[in-house]
């Protein structure tokens, strides 16, 4: 028992001590960034420093990362980055070290949408900005707090439209699908299955559900599921209804590996690199595709104008919805007939 | 009748998958007496005290307790009912003090919550003071010797206000003055009518407590008699089932020239300054207290220890060891004392046992055939018993344990064999072909170098004998200077005058 | 006394070979509920699916053969999955984009030397640093998933077919992947049965000290375990990159270390060292398959699968422990 105690104690140290190590890495990283930035120089506050709270680093993450810093070039904000690597403490430790710095603003990426009040305290004088998933209770949100963001109801219903349009058209009332869900309780997940599934009610289609499965947003697992799926041949299914573009690309793996020809319509979201290439290729229907450049240099403007107490809109292209405190970034359908705009987005 | 006895066992049968370990043994105890069990290692001793205990179910067979037939289902139950055994290997809980483990699970409360802890040392004191012993109750059970550490277990048994105290080999660590004070406890628990069931090899020591002797061999039962009416030979022939002459059959050799030599030995503080050297087809007997430096100084040779200076040769070419590999293939073999932590795997195969040392010569991929092979041919010559050479070692009994350490060690072909305490926790039978093995090992012209702590052992198969205390050499005897009361001066530290007196006058008395 | 005897071979049948008798169990229920399950097809998606954790599970196995354990193998996979990728990426936008797209055998053997370097750092680490492999192997993980992250923030994808070969060729009617996986297990009964090296991994699992007596080099020994354990788990990252044709650096391999050191458990690898047989490790690879395809087959909630999973893992160690304690 004391040896068991004594592991979990190393265990624990050796976790603080390299996570500890990584954080250096990612906040080192940071000056290089500011760098770029002073030489967009004499813009608005001039080196405003503002820290972007990640929740992690996924791809579409990592291009709004992106996104974020070239607007941050472009508006003079020295823009500082960590990740949060999913631990909801080390978030809110990271904005109470931002408001101890004297910094004005925070840009946060929030690991847990219901739990956004906690930040807003934490936060304290600072003005907050959440990116990319919003707040499960929109009310907290005002002149201190806003939103910048897509709105993932959205998201799922440009599937649902799609598939709805698709097996109209082909005059077919009930279809049977697969649902490919992401990470089990994670908003993203609930909130792309329910508007998909509440689409395709709306638009006069009856579906019936065949077979649902978490494949935890990766392309293998949605293989290896997908795989088990398709060797029962009693489960019989119309379209594959994907959380993301990467299990749709596992799905699509799954289908040619079990020599299934792909003759029915398989949908995501993202519009990731590879999901285009699908899309072309036509094993892919459609995706849509959520503008991570928008998202993170939206958050880094909005940052600035409630710093600067400018209108939230201000330097963008973005709708604000009418409690003036959500900046939209709008999902767009990707169709074989507009993928190729999509190439250098 | 019923009252007779305080223990009777009945028929008492335990099978484990493809081993008999015993087959309708009987067992009668009379309350307030020494109740000795002889027998052979694997003749069923311990097994039958574990049956009893609850830390194994019978396969079949009754037991009656205080003339009642009981069924332990626990060690917790046969303790509540008065019956505690002291374990051969000790299993202390080395990090706390000696009190802590004498009251462990059963600590004196203040209230429902809360322990005692000044009652705690204090009974813990008064009970040894009680039973006339030093121990130091604050004291953490790692810095206490294994005799201490064995004390501490006999006050516990004996704080259970126990009716019947098991004691298995509870000698084989002991310094011969602790042994005195075991056997004053015993005759105190006698004098309250307490029942002791007591395990041991050693003729003397059996002799001189024991009131009823029961002796076992294979897991059946031989027979019960009345101490007086036996002796020595009687015994060892009801035990082995043959008569042994010769305890110690040395078989004169020519001794040769000198095949191993060390000069100057020096490993920390248990090895200083040491120098000796063995001829081929001598054995060299190392003699000493415990902690004399013996087993260091052995294993400073074989590489497990690191060597601070001193110089080695074997067949005139000097040595560098660094690991205990560098001495095998050098020809060095060693018989650790310790043979559960660091000579046996426990989990592994008779097979894989004996082959260890020597996988080396089995090619890749190994050849298992051979290996099954060398393993029949040693362990037969060595007369191992086991149900087959797949059988994992825990299974087997101390000393058939030995013998395939043995084998091991013979498979190397070393030219030098090193064997530290070849005979202890083994039966009679056993020990005497050990010994006549390792004369016959010198005759083929090995040198042979034995640490052994009983001096009968030591003077009975040596050619000389080098004695040590506190890790310097203190003397080395020939043959014809043989004595126990030398052997004791130099153990003590030669100079001990005084010492010497009181230890005659004690070995007289 | 013959009936009792014969009682007693079969019962120790039995016992010695319990895991097998679960898993046919196993099978039998899922093929009642769903006939689909005992086809040929399903087998190949049984295999398929799980022939990258069972590789991994043979590296594990020695591990904890050794009375260690390897927590990196998942991260490792993930860092060879990448690194070979990206040498063999056939697609216009490539990760190092100045690189030419190299020969399979080039990114296969690159991921591979990648797992060899950081199963010699965690051997060493456990064997001379003495440090506990739980804590070696926990820093390693942590330091080869942040470097993924740091090569590449998203998959690495669009290999060549040479490449995918390994994790997604067929010869014949067989699938490459699984070919894979049998050749690696005879290659770790091989090892455990007929070599000095796996011979001398039971002996340090089993009593160290001992083994140093007996003249097993014990550091060099347990250097090699984990240079195998990481081996096997590189070889993994390789063929999940094949099989998927994409290696991503957050989920690839993510988890599967545990997967792998719980079908080990479950296949009869103690965790205090020294006791494992070969075909129980197989059947452990195969239970933890049937109920991953098997709760598909039977249309059961994702929950309930790792429900049925812990019961098994909990199951078969205490069935096991009960084994050994009788033994003694």
């Amino acid at each position: 028992m004391k040896k068991m105690k004594l592991f979990a104690t190393l265990a624990v140290t050796a976790a603080m001590v390299l996570s500890l190590a990584a954080c250096g890495g990612g906040s080192s990283a940071a000056p290089a960034a500011s760098d770029s930035g002073s030489t967009g120089g004499g813009a608005a506050a001039g080196g405003e420093k503002i820290t972007l709270i990640m929740s992690q680093r996924d791809e579409f993450l990592s291009s709004l990362e992106a996104g974020a810093k070239k607007a941050a070039g472009e508006l003079g904000v020295n823009l500082v980055t960590q990740d949060a690597n999913q631990d909801e403490s080390k978030q809110i430790q990271y904005v109470q070290a931002a408001a101890a710095d004297g910094q004005k603003a925070i840009i946060v990426n929030p690991i847990n949408p219901s739990a956004c009040q906690s930040i807003i305290d934490a936060a304290g004088d600072m003005k907050v900005v959440f990116v990319n998933r919003v707040p499960d209770d929109t009310s907290i949100l005002n002149e201190n707090a806003v939103y910048v963001g897509s709105d993932e109801h959205t998201s799922g219903k440009f599937q649902g439209d799609f598939l709805a349009k698709y097996f109209n058209d082909k005059g077919q009332k009930d279809i049977k699908y697969i649902l490919l869900r992401g990470i089990e309780g994670q908003t993203s997940t609930t909130l792309r299955s329910e508007s998909v599934l509440q689409a395709l009610a709306d638009n006069g289609i009856n579906a019936t559900e065949t077979y649902a499965k978490s494949c935890l947003y990766d392309r293998t697992e949605a293989l290896n599921q997908m795989g088990n799926i398709l060797a029962d041949a009693s489960k019989e299914f119309d379209c594959i209804i994907c959380n993301n573009d990467s299990m749709a690309l596992g799905a699509i793996e799954a289908c040619t590996q079990a020599g299934k020809t792909i003759d029915f319509p398989i949908v995501g979201i993202d519009a990731t690199a590879d999901g285009r290439q699908a899309i072309k290729d036509g094993t892919l229907a459609m995706s849509v595709f959520q503008d991570p450049n928008g998202q993170g240099g939206g958050a880094v403007a909005a940052a600035l104008n409630l710093i600067n107490g400018d209108a939230l809109n201000a330097n963008t292209n973005f709708e604000v919805d009418e409690t003036g405190f959500i900046l939209w970034v709008p999902f767009e359908e990707v169709t074989p007939d507009n993928v190729a705009d999509y190439d250098n987005r | 009748m019923a009252d007779e006895y305080i223990l009777e066992m009945h028929g008492i049968c335990k099978y484990f998958p493809g081993v008999k370990a015993l087959d309708g043994v009987e067992l009668q105890v009379r309350p307030g007496t020494v109740h000795t069990l002889m027998g052979e290692n694997g003749a069923g001793k311990s097994t039958l005290m574990k049956c009893l205990i609850g830390m194994q179910p019978v396969t079949a067979g009754t037991i009656i307790h205080k003339g009642k037939e009981v069924h332990f289902k626990s060690v917790q139950d046969s303790i509540h009912a008065g019956i505690t055994m002291i374990q051969q290997e000790l299993s202390p809980v080395l990090e706390r003090t000696v009190a802590d483990n004498l009251w462990l699970g059963r600590e004196p409360m203040k209230n429902k919550f809360m322990c005692d802890n000044k009652a705690l040392y204090t009974e813990a004191e008064a009970l040894f003071k009680k039973l006339n012993l030093e121990v130091d109750v604050y004291a953490k059970m790692k810095d206490l010797t294994v005799a201490k550490q064995q004390m501490v277990e006999i006050a516990k048994a004996v704080s259970h206000d126990s009716n019947i105290v098991i004691m298995d080999e509870p000698t084989s660590a002991l310094t011969d003055a602790e042994v005195e004070d075991l056997f004053r406890i015993i005759a105190d628990l006698k004098a309250k009518n307490v029942a002791i069931i007591y395990i041991s090899h050693k003729m003397d020591e059996i002799f001189r407590i024991s009131d009823d002797i029961t002796v076992f061999r294979d897991g059946t039962y031989v027979g019960t008699d009345r101490a007086a009416n036996l002796n020595n030979e009687k015994l060892i022939e009801m035990m082995v089932g043959r008569k042994i002459t010769n305890m110690f059959p040395k078989i004169p050799c020519p001794i040769g020239d000198v095949m191993f030599k060390v000069e100057n030995l020096n490993s920390g503080k248990q090895v200083k300054n040491v120098s000796f050297e063995v001829r081929k087809g001598e054995i060299l007997g190392f003699a000493g207290l415990v902690g004399a430096g013996r087993t260091e100084t052995m294993e400073t040779i074989f590489g497990m220890r690191k060597k601070d200076s001193g110089r080695i040769w074997l067949n005139g070419k000097e040595l560098n060891i660094k690991s205990p590999r560098d001495a095998i293939d050098n020809k060095i073999g060693l018989l650790t004392e310790d043979r559960r932590g660091n000579g046996i795997f426990g989990l592994l195969s008779i097979t894989d046992n004996t082959t260890v040392a020597n996988w080396g010569a089995y090619g890749m991929p190994m050849n298992n055939k051979q290996m099954l092979k060398d393993t029949e041919e040693y362990n037969t010559k060595l007369r191992t018993k086991t149900p087959t050479w797949e059988t994992r070692i825990m299974n087997l009994s101390g000393g058939n344990q030995q013998k395939v350490l043995l084998a091991r060690w013979l498979l190397t072909k070393p030219d030098l064999l090193i064997v530290d305490e070849p005979t202890r926790g083994i039966d009679v039978g056993a020990k005497s072909e050990i010994h006549e093995l390792l004369s016959k090992l010198a005759g083929e012209g090995k040198a042979i170098i034995v640490i052994s702590s009983e001096m009968p052992e030591v003077m009975g198969i040596s050619d000389r004998i080098v004695v040590m205390h506190e890790g310097e050499m203190t003397g080395v005897l020939n043959r014809d200077e043989f004595s126990q009361e030398l052997l004791m001066r130099y153990a003590t530290g030669g100079s001990a005058v005084e010492e010497l007196k009181k230890q005659q006058g004690s070995l007289e008395s | 006394m013959k009936s009792k005897a014969e009682k007693s071979q079969f019962s120790k049948l039995i016992s010695d070979n319990g895991i097998w008798v679960v898993l046919v169990v196993l099978i039998i229920a899922i093929t009642i509920v769903n006939r689909n399950f005992f086809t040929p097809n399903n087998a190949v998606a049984l295999l398929t699916g799980e022939a990258v954790k069972g590789v991994m599970t043979f590296g594990v196995t020695l591990a904890i053969l050794s009375k260690g354990i390897d927590l990196s193998t998942g991260s490792v996979a993930a860092l060879s999955a990448i690194c070979s990728a990206a040498l063999c990426q056939a697609s216009t936008s490539k990760l190092w984009a100045g690189l030419p797209t190299m020969p399979a055998i080039v990114g296969i053997l690159g991921g591979i030397c990648i797992g060899l370097i950081v199963g010699f750092a965690n051997g060493w680490m456990v064997a001379y640093l003495r440090l506990h492999p739980f804590i070696a192997t926990l820093g390693t993980q942590l330091i080869c998933r942040a470097l993924c992250k740091l090569i590449t923030p998203g998959p690495v994808s669009k290999l060549t077919p040479g490449f995918r070969f390994l994790g997604n060729g067929k010869v014949g009617p067989f699938h490459m992947i699984v070919i894979v996986m049998i050749i690696m297990f005879i290659i770790l009964a091989f090892m455990l049965k007929m070599t000095r090296f796996g011979k001398s991994v039971y002996a340090v699992g089993g009593n160290d000290q001992a083994a140093r007596v007996a003249g097993i080099n014990v550091e060099h020994t347990l250097v090699k375990v984990y240079m195998w354990c990481s081996f096997c788990a590189a070889l993994g990252g390789v063929l999940l990159a094949g099989r998927s044709d994409s290696a991503d650096p957050a989920n690839t391999g993510l988890n599967y270390e545990l997967d792998a050191i719980a079908a080990a458990t479950v296949g009869g690898t103690s965790q205090t060292g020294g006791i494992c047989r070969p075909s129980g490790v197989i059947a452990g690879i195969l239970i933890m398959g049937v109920i991953n395809n098997g709760m598909v087959m039977m249309g059961v909630n994702d929950q309930m699968t790792f429900i049925v999973k812990g019961l098994i893992i909990i199951g078969s160690v205490a069935f096991d422990m009960r084994k050994n304690a009788v033994k003694k």
